[in-house]
């Protein structure tokens, strides 16, 4: 398949710290996957195993102390790790762009949803007066706004999450970017309309070939939208892996354990799985597999010795001495 | 869609008030007064009945129109050298205002922009900054003001200077603690990630947010640069004379408090009721745009 050989997107090693004053934290600590064009990538993990970290430093815009330390992030052939913050500013909006998490305060209550939509445009565009406000709606009928041609004058806190979900959509794709990076996009919104909304991203998808990677931890969006998933803990992939080998054939012992504590409705159960012991701290000294205090399968050597990136046939990756 | 009120119509006398209430404007006396202020300071030449410079020691000492020996020539009597009070008044208003908005003009600028940079940047930038304010607002107003506009020569422009130097750390406060939870915002982040530069986002994202309180804090501060224009030119700091201003005026009057009250009294009244209409229209402005900020 060509679309292997030349990845969109190719995360080689990628190392973030954050310095902070109790130190350093290593927030993504040899980070690497690829995207082909037109796919979707899930990355999946527990708060604080780096995934938003990750996908910040993709853009380069990581919170204040944060830096990329080591690696690669090859977009379309060019290291975007090594690229200036001005140079970036010509990548973001224009060929990646993003949806945040909450629509509520996505949304500058001071403008129109035109004239939010259309500011990637402006940003990136040498197009004037009527032109940019067709790109606005034409976004916006990507997005299957109502009548986008009235719905540009109004502002944001005349529409319903939902609503205001979509028009950030439409703001991400003003541009027609390659790569969409969604951020648990769907994780305000009330069950409907997260339905609703994941059917339209991949509606989107198909229609323009946009590449996405999709930060969550819902294993079931993971399955309704995703064709290959990284599995992260603690700042490193542990897993990656096609979303039916996700499901089918987990190999890391992490993986297996975030399967079975999603409730299911064909099996009766008294009590939830729970992976036992507490997400580690990152600024502590973690032991060589970070996931060993609280794997059933661990000896000595997993607290001793990194495990390294074993394959499990094909292009299925586990990091684990166990596999 | 918003739904579009349709105005229900209202006759006989509560019809004025029936729409202000839908509009939202504000009480009819502050409308008055506001007009009235503003009118007689654009209009001064053609509003007030005599030259406010001119003097004739045959008019000294006139008592206002009521009074026994007043007439309809001087409404509100004559100074000491038989200046009429009313245009001078009229006039005064001019030079209240001009000082009152140029210096807040330039000190709301400069405070505004220095606050949004304080709040947006953080970091060292904040931290000079803010310590900058600090100092600012532990030195007393009136007195350096003072010290400063006799140091360099009484003038409008070393005035405007002055109240400009020791105000403008108000606004850099109040708008670097509104922009500290405004840049935390999604929005913010989203123009980020759009590929926008941090001088788009300050004046794209953050400004317009933060008008509202910045309207409300000029407003409140145009009634204390005119108390303290009236302050330094009663004083002998303000705009130099003949010039006629509001302070200076109430400093000729005091001599002959007991027995010529009007030469005091009117200046001084003037001086109350424009600051307290700028004041009520401060706190006005305040309730219609954001009841959040009360502690402005």
């Amino acid at each position: 398949m060509d679309a292997i050989t030349h990845p969109l997107l190719d995360v080689r090693d990628l190392k973030v710290s954050i310095f902070t004053r109790w130190g350093e934290v290593k927030a993504a600590n040899g980070v690497s996957f690829t995207l082909a064009r037109g796919r979707t990538l899930g990355v999946v993990g527990e708060s604080g195993s780096g995934k938003s970290i990750t996908c910040l430093s993709l853009l380069q815009l990581l919170p204040a102390g944060g830096r990329i330390v080591g690696g690669e992030v090859l977009f379309d052939g060019q290291n975007l790790a090594a690229k200036s913050q001005r140079e970036m500013r010509q990548i973001r909006g224009k060929r990646i762009a993003m949806i945040l998490q909450d629509p509520m305060t996505s949304l500058n209550p001071v403008y129109t949803i035109g004239n939010q939509v259309d500011e990637p445009v402006r940003l990136h565009q040498p197009l004037v007066g009527e032109a940019i406000r067709a790109k606005a709606i034409q976004a916006l009928r990507l997005l299957r706004i109502p009548v986008p041609e009235v719905r540009v004058r109004d502002f944001p806190h005349q529409m319903s999450g939902g609503m205001r979900q979509r028009v950030v959509g439409a703001i991400a794709m003003s541009c027609e970017p390659d790569l969409l990076i969604a951020d648990e996009p769907t994780t305000s919104l009330d069950t409907t309309v997260q339905a609703q909304y994941l059917d339209l991203l991949r509606e989107v998808q198909e229609e323009r070939g946009v590449s996405m990677i999709f930060v969550t931890h819902d294993l079931g969006i993971v399955a309704k939208m995703c064709h290959r998933v990284a599995v992260m803990y603690a700042g490193r992939v542990v897993e990656f892996v096609s979303v039916e080998g996700l499901f089918d054939d987990p190999r890391h012992p992490y993986t297996k354990a975030l399967l079975a504590s999603v409730p299911r409705h064909d099996r009766r159960e008294r009590r939830l799985a729970a992976i036992d012991g507490q997400p580690p701290v990152l600024h502590e000294k973690l032991p060589a597999c970070p996931f060993a205090p609280r794997c059933a399968m661990a000896d000595s050597r997993c607290f001793n010795e990194e495990p390294p990136e074993v394959s499990a046939g094909g292009d299925h990756m586990a990091r684990c001495w166990k596999v | 869609m918003a739904a579009v009120d349709k105005p229900t119509s209202v006759r006989g006398p509560l019809a004025w008030f029936a729409a202000r209430r839908r509009r939202r404007l504000p009480p009819l006396p502050l409308i008055l007064f506001l007009a009235l202020i503003v009118f007689a300071a654009l209009f001064a030449d053609l509003v007030a009945p005599h030259d406010p410079n001119v003097a004739g020691l045959r008019f000294r000492f006139r008592p206002p129109v009521w009074e026994e020996g007043g007439s309809w020539q001087f409404i509100l009597g004559t100074d000491a050298l038989g200046r009429d009070i009313l245009s001078r008044i009229i006039h005064g208003t001019r030079i209240s205002l001009l000082v009152g908005l140029f210096s807040v003009g330039v000190a709301g600028s400069v405070g505004i922009l220095l606050g949004m940079v304080a709040g947006y940047m953080g970091g060292v930038v904040d931290a000079v900054i803010m310590r900058l304010t600090d100092a600012t607002s532990a030195v007393p107003l009136l007195l350096v003001a003072l010290l400063f506009v006799v140091t360099l020569g009484p003038s409008f422009g070393n005035l405007i200077l002055a109240l400009a130097l020791l105000l403008w750390s108000r606004y850099t406060r109040v708008v670097r603690s509104e922009v500290l939870s405004l840049k935390e915002r999604d929005f913010v982040a989203l123009a980020r990630v759009a590929g926008a530069s941090n001088a788009w986002i300050i004046a794209r994202h953050i400004f317009p947010n933060i008008v509202n309180t910045a309207m409300v804090m000029l407003t409140l501060q145009l009634g204390t640069v005119i108390v303290v224009e009236a302050a330094l030119s009663f004083l002998g700091a303000g705009v130099p004379p003949p010039t006629p201003a509001w302070g200076s005026m109430v400093a000729d009057g005091r001599n002959y408090i007991a027995t010529r009250w009007w030469i005091a009294f009117f200046p001084g009244m003037a001086i109350l009721l424009t600051v307290m209409t700028f004041n009520l229209f401060g706190d006005w402005l305040r309730d219609r745009l954001d009841p959040k900020l009360r502690q402005l």
